[in-house]
């Protein structure tokens, strides 16, 4: 019985094997190597406009096969990478900053071969803007709002000039254009929304060439790519959510390329001569304060005790130095960094005195904070959380955790702490690209969200709104960057965040890679990079 | 054998519409919103209800379950927005890919488990019967995660002889199996346990029961009593190989996110935390109608090999 | 006579938990617990079984080691003076055998001695009470389907395909993210799990004893429906159950465990084993043997406890 069922097994099973052999596997890699990365995302991200799996999603896809019309300079370490020209060659602005005219680059094709020009670049808008577009598609329209955030209008003055109105004087308008993407019309049209993924085709540096949901992506380089020659070869993208396979993956040598393993191997990866690749950068776990209700409505003095009683160092000896402590919102070096406030530092005695102060005795105090279980470019939040639970119990204060899936921590974000089901959430774990992209602050930081919603967190400052609208609406870079320090000044004082963590980005890579540049971003330059082939 | 076949497919169907009930309703008390990973945050209140109308999130209950019942009787499973894909393509690629690990999980444990089930039971108290005890406990007792893990710190991470993951199916045979050795092992471990636990179990009850010393006396040789041992044995053996396959075809969640086979555990578990329901109603379908065949085929094996079943299956 | 068999779990100081909620759950299931067992009567069968059972050194001493594994948990406080939830992080992964770390440090700076200890009271409880709980409740559907033919039987056991027709992690994590993290959830969401099982192999064996000649002999001797179950049909199933479940607690610790993994079983600091396991994953090439310690007692309770129960069943079997 067992073996007659044995072979009538093994032969249904040859039979399916020999069925999936069919599909013809890649030719060699071409010059400049085939550089295969481990992502920590949990799929292949969709190369939709816009891409989803976060800024992971940006990072490894969107980046790659598309243009915007400005591009972030990702190529040098040294500076906060900022907008420049990409398929626009230049703009001009009015002077109130609410009229924008972009000269684009010609001479640019899309992967199928068609041009980009004017038409393509209104095209995009209305899909994404325009419901009674035909080509309107609501699902990507939904994940490129918030780049839409001031459109008022835009038309092709033409072939190669297109204009966008705002809402208001907006300086940031070419940051948001560092998101948006450009397909091929002629793709959309042909494919539809729906089927236009496994098709996708866009201006950038590298072309899909394959696609398996779940399984992989390969983007070949774009020989006629305009802006110049592209050295890279081939990236191969896996998905691997979890640090220890990502680990085998880099080691075993199926990859080239790991994000965030272990924080412990890095000893182990760099004796094995590994590339250890870490950095300051724009991201910062900075958990916000339920400001809708007391506890921490309108107690500055036990918001201050919290952030005191913090031990960033410990919490940072846990994660191997993979983090480090944050003493404000953004990063020393980022140019919203305010030098006018002290930070808070690492004081049980103060937290002890500002928690009594607040009006609570030590015991008296219990407090919920949600957190995720899980989600790319929330760095260790099971360690990180313990060590805080700890840190409060020091000074008398209890904390009940919440872990959540990712999902769910998205919802709140959406919802709010007002909404009724989330109401008794205390503290809710963030982890924003602080400073990344200077119009990310407009979610967290505006008492009302710019789509009307009120501040998810409750978190409400006249002064913060001044600030941050009148940032906005400079012309000139370095004053845009004095109100941004302003506004960073009054989060800090009136410690409306748990000031906690800075990530530094872990990335390792083999030995093999030469020409890679850690910028300070959650976007990289794949072009330059080569792969020492075998 | 054909009415008992009939009469069990049309039972099927109130288990499959009870299934795709419990789940729909599971999925709806889940926390957080289908839409979250869909819309950004500064979106207005109004056009994030437009999107949930379009997605048919603010229909009622029953209305919504009912709306996906009917476009399922026509054969449409209906369009993923969170992976921008049809169901059924989602559905078929994982599918395909949990069958072939299943599958060569299921001949490797199955039949492992048999035969070291059988050598035990039939020798018991000897020295084999006990180590197929530890090896058999032993199976048991490891979270198969925890030997996947450990599998792939040896074998992929630190000797670096076989691949960490990935299907690589569509790569040549030789690619191929050597992608499965490390999922087979971590995830036939527990089949292979049960199997032989339960044949083991079988083979020593039928063995002491009266027919056999009524066997015996009546002079069958020793070789025609161990069929008839064989062959009353088998009962439970089957009962519990049709539900380790079914396990196995519904996708194990772990060893697909370890070794990275995206297969419908891994399909599943990543539409529940989405909220992606149509997925989740889908897969389930799937794996249901996959899980009820499975029985029926598990029962009229019984029934045909012990006759004196075949009353109580019909 | 059978509480020395299957070891006395839950015992008033078992329910020592850190809150209340903890403390009124743990009385709540041992009040279950007992009543189950005492709605028993001690037979001389159960008597004989146990004479036989001490004669298995084996089983002897897989009962011990349970026995030692319970006693451990339950006298934690006086085994380890360390402090299972806090920890030192400049004391991180320090390695097995350490000096005042018997069995190291964890990713946190804590000692994983005491931590086994405590923890070994919410996984024993992960192990123990979803395996009871689901073999009283599936015996009961599954004897009561197997004798019942037609209607009553086929509804109940199409009711149990309709939850079996979803793989059992599948539907642990659908249950589990319903109700949410903790052990409860996790404890009810396992339970939930294997009744299915349990109730198709109870009816699996009640089916084939049915056919039986003894069976039919009582039957025809005019015994009720009842009695040939309980006399009849009952000693002969559970022999069968008994065997399954005992390939169970360590099951229902190892869903427990992955449930965690899947972040949805006990929720941080909770010691549980599978959920250290799942703290420690990433540790696994760095600190080998202190990543190991939590799976291996996760082994260890389940080849003890399997062991033990195997012993048990042998000495149930002799009788024949």
């Amino acid at each position: 019985m067992g073996l007659r069922l044995k072979h009538a097994l093994l032969a249904l099973l040859l039979v399916v094997l020999a069925g999936c052999t069919s599909a013809a596997a890649s030719g060699p890699p071409p010059t400049g190597g085939e550089l295969r990365i481990a992502m920590s995302a949990g799929n292949i991200p969709f190369p939709s406009t816009p891409p989803n799996e976060g800024y992971e999603g940006y990072r490894f896809v969107g980046n790659n096969i598309y243009d915007g019309l400005t591009r972030l300079n990702l190529d040098q370490s040294t500076t906060l990478p900022t907008p420049q020209p990409s398929l626009a060659e230049s703009w001009t602005t009015s002077k109130d900053l609410t009229t924008w005219t972009f000269k684009l680059r010609q001479g640019v094709h899309f992967h199928d071969g068609t041009a980009f020009d004017a038409d393509a670049v209104i095209f995009q808008f209305d899909r994404l803007r325009t419901k009674t577009s035909p080509y309107y598609d609501s699902k990507s329209a939904a994940s490129a709002a918030a780049a839409f955030r001031y459109f008022k209008s835009w038309r092709k003055v033409d072939a190669r000039t297109v204009q966008i109105t705002t809402t208001q004087p907006y300086a940031w308008l070419v940051w948001d254009l560092a998101g948006i993407f450009f397909p091929s019309p002629a793709v959309v049209k042909k494919y539809g929304n729906d089927n236009y993924n496994q098709h996708a085709s866009g201006t950038g540096p590298f072309r899909m060439t394959k696609y398996v949901d779940g399984e992989e992506m390969e983007l070949t380089r774009n020989d006629n790519y305009w802006g110049g020659r592209v050295k890279l070869g081939r990236i191969v993208l896996y998905p691997q959510p979890e640090p220890a396979s990502r680990l085998s993956m880099l080691q075993s040598g199926e990859v080239d390329w790991a994000e965030v393993p272990s924080p412990d191997s890095v000893q182990q990866l760099r004796n094995e001569h590994y590339q250890i690749e870490m950095g300051k950068y724009p991201h910062g776990i900075m958990p916000r304060f339920n400001l809708f209700r007391t506890p921490f409505k309108d107690n500055l003095k036990l918001r201050q005790a919290l952030n005191y009683a913090l031990d960033r160092q410990g919490t940072a000896a846990l994660l191997n130095n993979v983090g480090y402590p944050a003493t404000e919102y953004v990063y020393d070096g980022n140019p919203s960094y305010t030098k006018a406030t002290q930070g808070y530092s690492y004081d049980v005695a103060k937290a002890k005195q500002l928690l009594a102060e607040a009006g609570y005795q030590p015991g008296q105090l219990t407090i919920t904070m949600a957190y995720p279980t899980g989600g790319s470019g929330n760095m260790y939040p099971d360690t990180m959380m313990q060590k805080l639970q700890a840190d409060f119990a020091a000074i008398g204060v209890h904390t009940n955790l919440r872990p959540l899936e990712w999902n769910t921590i998205i919802s709140i974000g959406l919802d709010g702490l007002n909404a009724k089901q989330w109401s008794d959430i205390d503290i809710l774990w963030a982890s924003p690209a602080a400073g990344m992209i200077p119009t990310g602050y407009s979610a967290t930081f505006f008492c009302n969200r710019p789509g009307g919603l009120p501040n998810a967190a409750g978190l409400c400052d006249p002064k913060i709104d001044a600030a941050l609208t009148a940032a906005s609406q400079q012309s000139d870079v370095a004053s845009q960057y004095r109100y941004l320090q302003q506004m960073m000044d009054v989060a800090l004082k009136n410690a409306y965040f748990l000031f906690w963590m800075h990530d530094l980005n872990l990335r390792v890579l083999s030995p093999k890679v030469h020409g890679y540049v850690q910028p300070q971003s959650w976007w990289v330059d794949f072009t330059q990079i080569t792969v020492e082939e075998d | 054998m054909l009415r008992v076949a009939v009469l069990r497919i049309s039972m099927a169907v109130p288990i499959l519409f009870g299934v795709s009930v419990i789940v729909f309703l599971l999925m709806n008390v889940l926390p957080g919103s289908a839409e979250a990973s869909l819309v950004s945050d500064d979106m207005s209140a109004a056009e994030r209800q437009a999107i949930r109308d379009e997605l048919g999130l603010n229909d009622p209950l029953p209305l919504r379950y009912l709306h996906w019942l009917g476009d399922a009787l026509q054969g449409n499973l209906g369009y993923s927005a969170q992976r921008r894909r049809d169901v059924s393509d989602l559905l078929m690629q994982a599918w395909g890919n949990t069958a072939v690990l299943a599958l060569v999980s299921a001949v490797f444990g199955i039949s492992l488990g048999l035969w070291l089930g059988y050598v035990a039971g039939t020798r018991r108290g000897t020295l084999i019967d006990r180590l197929t005890g530890v090896l058999s406990l032993s199976g048991l007792s490891i979270p198969s995660f925890f030997l996947a893990i450990i599998l792939l710190a040896v074998f992929a991470g630190w000797l670096r002889l076989l691949p960490s993951g990935g299907a690589n199916l569509d790569s040549g045979l030789l690619m191929a199996l050597r992608s499965l050795v490390l999922p087979v092992l971590s995830g036939s471990l527990i089949t292979m346990a049960i199997t032989a636990r339960v044949t083991r179990a079988s083979i020593v009850d039928v063995a002491g029961a009266d027919f056999v010393e009524t066997l015996r006396a009546k002079g069958l040789s020793e070789w025609e009593v161990r069929r008839h041992i064989l062959r009353n044995a088998i009962s439970p053996v089957l009962t519990t190989s049709g539900v380790q396959i079914g396990a196995l075809l519904g996708g194990s969640v772990l060893v697909e996110t370890i070794f990275r086979w995206p297969g419908m555990g891994l399909l599943v578990f990543t539409a529940i935390s989405a909220r992606d329901l149509l997925v989740v109603q889908g897969a389930t379908l799937v794996i249901a109608v996959t899980f009820v065949l499975l029985n029926l085929v598990v029962d009229l094996l019984q029934a045909w090999i012990d006759p004196r079943v075949r009353g109580a299956v019909s | 006579m059978t509480e020395a068999v299957v070891p006395t779990l839950l015992d008033k100081s078992f329910g020592a938990g850190t809150t209340a909620a903890d403390r009124d759950e743990a009385a709540r299931r041992r009040d279950e617990w007992n009543a189950a067992r005492t709605s028993e009567q001690p037979q001389s069968f159960w008597q004989a079984t146990l004479r036989r059972f001490a004669t298995n050194k084996v089983g002897v001493v897989a009962a011990g080691i349970v026995l030692l594994l319970v006693l451990g948990a339950i006298f934690a406080p006086l085994l380890t003076s360390a402090d299972p939830l806090i920890g030192k992080p400049l004391d991180r992964l320090q390695n097995v055998g350490s000096p005042g770390h018997l069995l190291g440090t964890d990713e946190q700076g804590r000692d994983m001695l005491a931590r086994v200890l405590y923890g070994g009271r919410l996984s024993l409880l992960a192990g123990f009470v979803p395996t009871i709980g689901a073999a009283l409740i599936g015996t009961a559907i599954g004897v009561t389907s197997g004798i019942m033919r037609g209607a009553v039987g086929t509804v109940l056991m199409r009711t149990m395909d309709m939850l079996y027709a979803f793989p059992a992690i599948l539907l642990a994590i659908a249950v589990g993210a319903s109700l949410g993290p903790g052990l409860t959830n996790t404890i009810i969401a396992v339970t939930i799990v294997f009744v299915p099982p349990v109730a198709r192999v109870a009816e699996s064996a009640t089916r084939r004893v049915v056919v039986q000649e003894f069976v039919e002999a009582a039957r025809l001797s005019g015994a009720s429906t009842l009695r040939v179950a309980r006399t009849q049909v009952l000693p002969n199933v559970l022999n069968d159950v008994i065997v399954y479940a005992s390939g169970l607690v360590g099951v229902a610790m190892i869903i427990a465990a992955s449930l965690s993994f899947l972040g949805l079983g006990s929720a941080p600091p909770a010691p549980e084993w599978g959920y250290m396991l799942n703290s420690l994953r990433g540790m696994v090439s760095v600190a080998p043997l202190v990543a190991i310690v939590p799976g291996f007692f996760i082994f260890l309770t389940s080849v003890a406890f399997n062991l033990a129960s195997d012993a048990l069943r042998e000495a149930m079997d002799s009788r024949l």
